[in-house]
């Protein structure tokens, strides 16, 4: 996921995914995914390929913590723009809420972003290279 | 190379100086590699004959098509390394077959590597077989 760069923009991605909370929860993964793309028919695709590839259980379980680190993305991006902290922060909420080890949870949750990922570039977006984008986290991006 | 990979070669390798391996087998490579090491790892609780078909289906449905391509080729081969050097063990396996992919698809060994694993394909597989074993 990228990370919106302007304040007006960061702002506005923030109520769309608080908005997006109260939508079903079939929809968070699209509608967050459309917020940052842009572009529907992908992110529509990439959640199908999602869906049928992790089964129910699997997707309910990456929806639920997805929902609670677009939340939480949005108000690090708000506050510091510190998106690391707003993803290790998710799991740690979300093992807290589902009954689940965390150390569980950080092996499943980058293993579905990675499959996530794949489906996105599948159904044709551009996705950041992981690696780089892990980097750009550290070292900002270029000036 | 990855810890799945590395689990992969290792459980067909292991296999070979056992009496009953190397049975042929009429699916696809990537089924037939599910197969061998579910066989050879009957801790896993995998059952070959459903959770196999389950998880090379899943890779078909969700990889693309050049992806999934590469992946029966690599499980093809490596299975096939595995039955007819039964000597080999570990790395060495998993680099013959990388290099004996890279020379079938005329790339180099780098690139096969790299897409293999950061590509997609190695990395999902386990994933696929533990969803279907698992639902």
């Amino acid at each position: 996921m990228t990370i919106p760069k302007t304040p007006a923009r960061q702002i506005a991605a923030a109520l769309v995914l608080l908005t997006s909370l109260t939508a079903q929860a079939s929809d968070d993964l699209t509608i967050a995914c459309v917020s940052e793309l842009a572009d529907k028919p992908v992110c529509e695709c990439a959640t199908n390929k999602l869906d049928s590839f992790l089964g129910k259980e699997n997707f309910d379980k990456y929806q639920a913590f997805f929902a609670i680190f677009t939340v939480r993305h949005a108000q690090q991006i708000e506050r510091d723009g510190d998106s690391l902290s707003a993803w290790n922060g998710a799991m740690s909420r979300y093992a807290k809420q589902a009954g689940e080890e965390p150390f569980d949870v950080m092996g499943w949750v980058p293993e579905f972003e990675s499959v996530h990922r794949y489906a996105l570039t599948a159904c044709g977006a551009v996705v950041p290279d992981e690696g780089l984008e892990q980097s750009l986290l550290f070292f900002g991006e270029a000036r | 190379m990855s810890a799945r990979a590395t689990g992969m070669v290792l459980a067909v390798a292991v296999c070979m100086p056992l009496a009953g391996c190397g049975s042929s087998y009429a699916d696809d490579g990537v089924t037939q590699l599910c197969r061998e090491a579910a066989v050879r790892q009957p801790d896993s609780n995998m059952d070959p004959g459903k959770d196999c078909a389950c998880a090379s289906e899943k890779l078909q449905d969700f990889l693309t098509d050049d992806h999934y391509e590469l992946l029966e080729g690599y499980s093809t081969l490596l299975v096939d390394i595995a039955i007819k050097n039964p000597d080999l063990r570990g790395r060495e396996g998993y680099d013959r077959t990388l290099a004996a992919l890279a020379e079938q698809r005329g790339e180099s060994v780098s690139e096969v590597s790299n897409a293999l694993s950061a590509g997609g394909p190695l990395r999902f597989v386990r994933l696929a077989e533990q969803i279907c074993r698992d639902r």
